[in-house]
């Protein structure tokens, strides 16, 4: 028996803030529309904490709250042997709880932070609107009970994302990021609905808590070999290297940043880009299926996407593209979780970035505040007297992403090192081609793990080193800018401030519900918490092995910062300027992104713009524009001169139509089937001949007589069979004569054809 | 046989109707009016000059709330009614019957004549046009509806259309002051007269054929028929008659006309209500009379109506589409789309005859969808009217209504997004339930893919109205959030409709089997 | 078939006066005219509803006839009120001047 609970509330509440503030906001005035955005949120996350408290607090057998209100059939259609049932519903387990928590209460501190930073803004109530809007549809994709309702969300995001990075759409640059946003989404998008297609057509359910009793189906090999649950694991891993800016889609992240900074903290930091991760442990019986390749997929592109966006941010100008970047390398970080089967270490991450990525952009979105608008860090410097509270609680963040005991990031990190050092990688039980099955078993379990492991390693090296990069180039030295900029420097108002420390605490304490078990055996009560949905890792480190590897991730954490001080502490130094001259070809590669965009550009951009150039001059310009749409125009035209003659307003003229229509209604329906039906259709079998007649089933009623000679005598009279065989006596050339005819209206038609018979 | 009480009580919706028709005719019978000469309003356009007469401020306002609550009574005695008709009852010795199907379309009329009549009277005070009899005469229509979709009987069938079409054509010309509105009136009436006429001559050559004018003993006697020619031939008006009344091509002329020219919301419930009670004599007649497992040539065969209505399908869809495309005036423009919708409905009926009963929900949804959808877009029409004798008509006004009216325009987006089947909205599901059902059969392939052109085709349309409202600026200025008619009940209806056409395209599951029960009695 | 024989002759008036009716409708100009010939399409409907009742010795056919008169009337005083409306309009009544909506 579920427990019920109305889980709708949770993203009704914010949806309905969305409506009332779009629709009513403008004469609403500020003030209001900020209680009504903020209040609406606010009011969500009790719910939902009161919803996540029952689900702690009450032993529920399956684990999960269900919304009775919210739970019925949503799309169903029966036909012969085929019923299309889809239910919809809303449910809260322990994997949602986290998610849920950390959107509506980050959320909340991002909304109120954001009345202090849109104060300005002419767009205010449409800016809330869509803030309110995104939390509705990011709250449906956690809270959903199957992949549609999920997938409801998750296009819902995706929307909003779209309409906040091109908020301010007058500018052309926003506005194409935002389009492109969009499109990168889409691709992946198409794969995650791909997916679905084939695990509805495999299993007739997408019920997240039904997956799990058709594995047998889903362990069936589908192609090639490989089962079912492989193909649609990575089809869905698609749609979340979309969502989630994970190699080879992660291009529109950077560019994402086009959009108020309240947006980057709450959708592109700290909420929607984490929906990949979440879906992929939502799913996690499907990528568990052995052979594990879809794991060893997500893992590597994981560790890939972190160490190469980490590389970039070393090397970036603008505060929130180095943000940008950190985001989709630690989005890298929690893929490896999940990838590896440390889920819970995965969410985990999830959780506490959430916290200090989203009180970057922040802080970010505070620097820039004073700084008018500017993002470029080679033009700020010595921030720290004017903006202190930014200042160290930027501070605290920096601590905290690079991994420095005992702040959030450094369990979180650990967590997921662990897992991937620990994890055990399995792949088909034959050899491929010249590798055979021990070296593949050995490369899987032994040194793909490793090669992960130092991967992540190195791209925590380079967060510490590019983060407090940042925080030296910006807090430390004398400032850089205009004048009038050193003017206008001031700290932010509280409304921003506050939630920079409530957001500074959380990063401090965040990771403490996650000690692993070697510093404190009961200390891992957020894998506990999360161990009835999300399966603890299969293997177990050594104490020792464990220890090692924290003291190794802290010390390069520790190096990083080291060398971040000496290159940049107090400004640019010039050893970082020599450096960047020596490794020229290095930082060029580095500063433009390895040339991916460069890359797509050739690959895809330019070959699509030119078939898109093809499609307009040739196909549309004359196929279409020509062809079609003149032809069409002249034949509506000339349909037009028939209706207008008709429809010349006379009602006489009408009837007359009526007349006619009836009489040529009547005149198709019984000349027409006749003819059909003669039109007869011969097979020859030696001397045997075969007759059918044609029309299919229109010629229900028909009779038909038929001379095989052509000698002016009706061989058959009147017969209803529309099927007539005849055997000539001997060789010769014959016609035969053939004539349906409709009783009721004495209509008939005749056909002759001749026939050979050797 | 005797004359059974129950019988009074299973058609209480039908005779509770009735008698609000008339007790509302009473009423406006003696409301105090007084004349108004033409000097009162100077600003009227020369075409609404004549004197006429206008209600003391007040006394008839509340003739509205109460048909509305006429109304939901009736709604409630169909609800009532509904655990009773699981088994169909046949009423009035076998002229009436109750079943769900016929309870489920009567429901869709009411509640489309209701949401109709909630948006009335705005409009009606707005354009100087009240008309006491207004809500009289659409309760008698209505009563003429319901019993056109439980009518047994050849008889009961046509007394059911001519209740329900005397009723629609004084309505049509109860704008009396409008040219526009009597020229309507006269055209619907002279065709509706004449194509009643047809109809009786085909009920009449039908009796003779089969002696009985009882549907289903029609359909016994379908393989003893005395003489085929007379007995298609009155096939034929009959269908003919129908098909006046769906609007479907070529029978559909008089539509463009009379939608034109009828006041708005009257528009919206013949387009709604009238068509729905059609279709639904047309299954009555289709599938209760013409079709017989024994005499198959009558419903599939060369010359049977499952032909004849293809024909007319493939017909309606494809002119009601073209000549959409170039139309300037909205009303017009859904006039002709809802010819174009009277083509994919009758892909429905078809698909009645040739896969069975499996299409009667997909149908019964699509016109519930279809109903709501109308309505609503006709409500919207009524409500941003800019002034007595001016509604908005020309596409060309209805530029920049995104921000003039954003929540107007939000809804025509809805409606008009329906209408050209896009989810998540009522007609997505009901073009997919409709053509999903179809295709069960593949001889309706080429019918249901010329159906998906069409619909793709008047996506064009649809969409021009929605570019009009929030991509082009408007041409002259008006007065900033000035709609006048759209008063309180108005905005009601729309809002009403809004959420039944997004409620039925969120939630299609709960509608899909609401229909799936409505089964057809016989 | 029918026990025909001289009920045929009925049946073709009927027929024919159906299509004078129809001919009336569609040819003459003046809505009253086109009323009446309306009218006239009724009862040749109902004339052939009493020779089929008359021929099957059935009296369904005659009771429809009954109810049919009834509707035709109703069908009068309506079309009545309609031409009068258009008179008060335009002070004609003539068809082919209604034509202010068209194509």
């Amino acid at each position: 028996m579920d427990a019920s609970f109305p889980l709708h509330l949770i993203p009704l509440l914010p949806l309905l803030g969305a409506i009332i503030n779009l629709l009513l906001g403008r004469r609403l005035g500020k003030g209001a529309v900020a209680l009504v955005a903020c209040g609406s949120v606010a009011a969500a996350a009790l719910v939902a904490t009161r919803a996540v408290w029952v689900l702690g607090t009450e032993g529920l057998p399956s684990g999960a709250l269900v919304d009775r209100f919210f739970q019925a059939d949503w799309i169903f259609s029966s036909g012969d042997g085929l019923d299309l049932h889809v239910s919809a519903g809303l449910m809260l387990d322990r994997l949602s709880a986290v998610m849920v928590l950390v959107v509506t209460w980050i959320g909340l501190l991002i909304h109120i932070y954001a009345t202090g930073y849109m104060e300005h803004d002419p767009g205010y109530h449409r800016f809330f609107g869509y803030l309110n809007l995104f939390m509705g549809a990011m709250l449906i994709l956690v809270l959903g009970d199957s992949l549609p309702v999920t997938f409801v969300g998750w296009e819902g995001v995706g929307v909003c994302s779209y309409l906040l990075i091109g908020f301010w759409y007058a500018e052309d640059k926003n506005a194409t990021a935002g389009r492109k946003a969009f499109i990168v989404n889409r691709v992946g998008d198409f794969g995650f609905l791909l997916g679905m297609c084939l695990l509805f057509s495999l299993i007739g359910t997408l019920k997240y808590s039904e997956i799990g009793s058709h594995m047998q189906t889903l362990r069936q090999p589908l192609w090639l070999g490989w089962p079912a649950a492989c193909f649609i694991a990575l089809l869905i891993f698609v749609g979340c290297t979309g969502k989630s800016a994970q190699i080879p889609l992660h291009i529109w992240l950077p560019d994402a940043m086009a959009g108020p900074t309240p947006v980057s903290a709450l959708i592109h930091a700290a909420t929607m880009v984490t929906a990949g991760v979440y879906v992929v442990a939502r799913t996690h019986v499907l990528f568990d299926v052995f052979p594990t390749s879809a794991k060893m997929v997500v893992a590597g592109i994981g560790a890939a996407t972190a160490l190469m966006a980490a590389t970039v941010g070393i090397v970036q100008r603008d505060f929130k593209r180095i943000l940008a970047y950190s985001t989709v390398s630690q989005l890298g970080f929690m893929f490896v979780g999940v990838g590896t089967g440390a889920y819970a270490a995965g969410i985990f991450h999830l959780m506490t970035h959430a916290f200090f990525k989203a009180g970057l952009f922040l802080g970010a979105g505070s620097v820039m505040h004073a700084m008018g608008g500017e993002g470029d860090i080679t033009k700020m410097g010595g921030l720290g007297k004017h903006l202190p509270v930014t200042r160290w609680t930027f501070f605290i963040y920096c601590l905290a992403i690079a991994g420095i005991f005992p702040l959030a990031g450094f369990f979180s990190k650990d967590a997921i090192l662990a897992g991937a050092w620990a994890a055990r990688f399995q792949l088909a039980r034959q050899g491929f081609g010249p590798f055979s099955v021990e070296w593949v078993q050995h490369f899987t379990q032994d040194i793909y793990p490793k090669l992960i492991w130092s991967l992540l390693a190195a791209a925590a090296l380079c967060t510490a080193f590019y983060m407090w990069r940042l925080y030296f180039v910006v807090f430390t030295g004398r400032f850089r800018g205009t004048a009038d900029q050193e003017h206008h420097l001031h700290e932010s108002p509280p409304e921003m401030t506050v939630p920079l420390m409530v957001l500074a605490a959380g990063s401090v304490v965040a990771g403490w519900v996650g000690v692993p078990a070697v510093m404190y055996h009961e200390g891992d009560w957020f894998g506990a918490w999360l161990a009835p949905v999300l399966p603890p890792p299969a293997q177990e480190l050594s104490h020792s092995v464990e220890w090692g590897l924290m003291a190794v991730a802290l010390c390069l954490s520790v190096i990083g910062i080291a060398s971040a001080y000496l290159l940049y502490y107090g400004g640019i130094s010039e050893a970082a300027r020599r450096a960047a001259q020596i490794l020229r070809p290095l930082y060029l590669l580095l500063y433009n992104k390895y040339y991916i965009d460069e890359l797509y550009d050739v690959v895809f951009v330019r070959p699509l713009k030119r078939t898109a150039w093809f499609l307009w001059y040739v196909v549309d310009a004359f196929f279409i524009d020509k062809v079609l749409v003149q032809g069409w125009a002249w034949m509506v035209s000339m349909l037009g001169r028939a209706v207008r003659y008709l429809q010349n307003g006379e009602v006489q003229r009408y009837l007359v139509g009526v007349l006619v229509g009836t009489a040529g209604i009547l005149w198709v329906t019984t000349t027409l089937p006749p003819r059909r039906a003669a039109a007869f259709r011969l097979s020859q079998q030696g001397r045997r001949v075969t007759l059918e007649a044609g029309g299919g089933s229109s010629r229900v009623g028909l009779v038909y007589r038929v001379d095989w000679e052509s000698d002016g005598k009706w061989d058959e009279v009147d017969t209803r069979w529309s099927t007539l065989t005849h055997e000539y006596p001997g060789q010769g050339t014959y016609k035969i004569l053939f004539e349906a005819r409709d009783p009721r209206w004495g209509t008939s038609s005749t056909r002759r054809r001749v026939v050979h018979i050797e | 046989m005797s004359f059974d009480l129950e019988d009074l009580r299973r058609t209480a919706p039908l005779l509770l109707l009735s008698a609000a028709g008339l007790v509302l005719l009473l009423l406006e019978a003696f409301s105090r009016v007084r004349l108004i000469g033409r000097h009162y309003h100077k600003k009227l356009p020369p075409e609404t000059s004549e004197a006429y007469a206008v209600p003391l401020a007040g006394s008839r306002t509340y003739l509205m709330p109460l048909t509305v609550l006429f109304l939901a009574a009736a709604l409630g005695l169909v609800v009532w009614l509904w655990p009773e008709a699981a088994e169909p009852h046949y009423l009035y010795r076998r002229m009436l019957v109750l079943d769900r199907f016929g309870l489920l379309l009567s429901g869709v009329c009411i509640t489309a004549a209701a949401i109709g009549a909630l948006g009335a009277p705005a409009y009606l005070r707005e354009q100087r046009m009240e008309f006491g009899e207004y809500y009289a005469l659409l309760l008698l229509s209505l009563a003429g509806m319901v019993m056109l979709v439980s009518a047994a009987d050849l008889v009961s069938l046509l007394l059911g259309v001519e209740t329900m079409s005397l009723g629609a054509y004084v309505l049509t010309g109860s704008w009396r002051r409008s040219p526009r509105s009597s020229e309507a009136a006269m055209k619907y009436f002279l065709m509706g007269a004449f194509v009643s006429a047809i109809l009786l001559y085909g009920i009449a050559l039908i009796y003779g054929s089969t002696g009985t004018t009882e549907l289903a003993e029609v359909r016994a006697h379908l393989s003893e028929m005395r003489s085929a020619p007379v007995f298609y031939l009155g096939m034929f008006f009959l269908l003919a008659g129908l098909a006046f009344k769906i609007a479907a091509v070529p029978f559909h002329m008089w539509a463009p006309d009379v939608y034109e020219g009828a006041p708005t919301p009257v528009t919206g419930f013949m387009m709604a209500a009238v068509k729905t009670a059609a279709f639904g004599g047309l299954i009555r007649l289709c599938v209760g009379g013409l079709t017989s497992g024994r005499v198959p040539e009558v419903s599939t065969g060369p010359t049977g109506w499952v032909n004849v209505l293809f024909v007319l399908s493939a017909l309606s869809m494809t002119l009601g589409n073209l000549a959409a495309l170039r139309q300037e005036n909205i009303k017009r423009l859904l006039a002709y789309s809802s010819i174009a919708h009277a083509g994919y409905l009758l892909v429905g009926v078809v698909a009645l005859g040739v896969v069975g009963d499996a299409a009667r929900a997909p149908l019964i949804y699509y016109l519930l969808g279809y109903a709501v959808t109308v309505v609503g877009a006709m409500a919207v029409v009524a409500a941003l009217a800019m002034g007595p004798g001016q509604e908005r008509l020309p596409i060309e006004q209805w530029a920049g209504l995104g921000q003039r009216h954003p929540a107007m325009a939000l809804a025509m987006t809805l409606f008009l997004l329906s209408l050209g089947g896009f989810p998540p909205t009522a007609g997505f599901f009901g073009k997919f339930y409709l053509f999903r059902a179809a295709l069960q059969n593949p001889s309706l392939l080429l019918l249901v893919l010329l159906a998906i052109v069409n619909s793709l085709v008047s996506v064009y349309y649809y969409l021009r109205i929605v570019t009009a409202m929030y991509f082009r600026t408007p041409q002259e200025e008006e007065v900033e959030g000035h709609v006048p008619a759209a008063q309180g009940a108005l905005r009601l209806a729309v809002l009403l409709a809004a959420l039944l056409v997004l409620g039925l395209g969120v939630w299609p599951g709960w509608a899909a089997t609401v229909a799936e029960a409505a089964k057809l009695a016989g | 078939m029918l026990p025909l024989s001289y009920f045929n002759y009925y049946l073709a008036l009927g027929a024919v006066l159906f299509a004078i009716g129809a001919v009336g409708v569609i040819a003459r100009r003046n809505a009253l005219i086109a009323l009446m010939s309306v009218e006239l399409m009724l009862n040749a409907a109902n004339l052939t509803l009493v020779v089929f009742a008359r021929a099957q010795h059935d009296m369904r056919g005659q009771a429809v006839a009954f109810l049919t008169i009834a509707v035709a009337a109703a069908e009068a005083a309506v079309g009545l009120a309609i031409v009068v409306g258009v008179f008060r309009n335009r002070r004609s009544t003539q068809l082919d001047d209604l034509t202010m909506m068209k194509h």
